[in-house]
């Protein structure tokens, strides 16, 4: 079944979803790794408003869906997901934000395996790609366990702790994700 | 005042340039996008986006046309995009295929680079191409960019598979290429 696995399930997000959302994009090792449109801060603390706009802009995205993870037992959002097809469904982009007290505990994979699933199943989607900062080498090592291939850094798209880093960017093809699903 | 190369000048667009953008937006060889867009574009489709361009202090793109500075013909169309002030910016050319190999669109390049880095302080800037698209890559080259990234079989134009690639110039790069100019911006990261 789409969207959901025993665990976890992916479902829009509401207006409701602000105070537990603001808390985890909030907490210090969410820092520059928030995945929220472009405008809203990476770093600096989130108020009520800035994530209100988060979800709204959100909803209003054209070629893109961004969801929000909720635990099957506690029904707790735990973290948003995103997928895109900005410019060429042909070519897809993906996103998994888990809030730091649920990582590590398989939920980014089953998600990002049902991203995956929805998209190669149900879109021509061919190249499916994301982007992370170089720094970022929890996201990196999560992508390569999951079949992802690094192929180049975007140089200089940011600074962090007083350094320049660059985006890594990573792909997986529709044949590669056939041969290991 | 527009800006000047050796052979170009980069002046703002007017509603008298909508029928030769249209033009170089419906030739496939010329219309420089990710992927084949249908050759149906209007002349009043092109003067809406000109009319509707409003006024700002904090523009986040420029377009301009490049011009023939021997004859003041038209020869192409160039922009930046997507501009984080003081950081980065997006670079993209579409050119008349009359004027491909005649050095306007390198003159044109440079031109733009120079008040993107000197003008607006910029440490980087990107061109998204693909890897069929030889032309812009040798262009992308001649003014020192490399391709950092490229997103495998990304784009399918003209029947082809090929990679999105990302190129990038830094700051340093540009200033090294251009022993006569001087990098007065204060150094960060």
């Amino acid at each position: 079944m789409y969207f959901q696995t025993e665990q976890l399930k992916l479902r829009p997000f509401e207006s409701d979803d602000t105070p537990a959302l603001q808390a985890y994009l909030n907490h210090p090792m969410l820092s520059g790794r928030r995945y929220i449109p472009q405008g809203f801060p990476e770093v600096v603390p989130l108020s009520t408003q800035e994530v209100e706009s988060i979800i709204k802009k959100w909803g209003e995205e054209e070629s893109q869906a961004h969801l929000a993870i909720v635990s099957s037992d506690k029904q707790e959002l735990i973290g948003h997901a995103e997928i895109a097809w900005d410019w060429d469904p042909h070519a897809s982009r993906v996103s998994v934000v888990i809030a730091r007290p649920y990582q590590r505990q398989g939920h980014g994979s089953q998600v990002l395996s049902l991203l995956l699933e929805y998209l190669f199943e149900n879109t021509p989607a061919h190249n499916v790609s994301s982007w992370m900062a170089d720094w970022n080498q929890e996201a990196r090592a999560f992508a390569k366990k999951n079949s992802f291939k690094e192929n180049g850094h975007s140089r200089r798209e940011g600074l962090h702790e007083g350094k320049y880093y660059d985006g890594i960017l990573v792909d997986i093809l529709r044949p590669e994700w056939q041969a290991i699903k | 005042m527009p800006l000047e190369g050796k052979i170009v000048i980069l002046r703002e667009e007017q509603p008298e340039d909508m029928p030769r953008l249209a033009a170089l937006q419906n030739n496939m060889e010329t219309q420089a996008w990710g992927k084949s867009l249908p050759p149906d574009y209007t002349e009043n489709m092109y003067l809406k986006r000109f009319q509707d361009r409003e006024f700002s202090y904090y523009p986040k793109e420029g377009r301009f046309i490049i011009v023939s500075k021997e004859t003041g013909e038209f020869a192409g169309m160039i922009l930046y995009s997507g501009l984080r002030p003081r950081w980065s910016a997006m670079l993209g050319i579409m050119m008349d295929k009359q004027y491909w190999g005649s050095g306007y669109a390198s003159d044109a390049q440079e031109v733009l680079l120079k008040f993107l880095f000197l003008e607006l302080g910029l440490r980087v800037i990107r061109i998204y191409t693909s890897s069929g698209r030889t032309h812009a890559i040798n262009l992308a080259k001649k003014s020192g960019f490399r391709v950092s990234a490229g997103q495998r079989q990304a784009v399918f134009r003209k029947g082809e598979m090929n990679d999105a690639l990302l190129m990038d110039l830094l700051r340093e790069e540009y200033f090294t290429n251009h022993p006569d100019l001087v990098d007065n911006l204060p150094r960060i990261g």
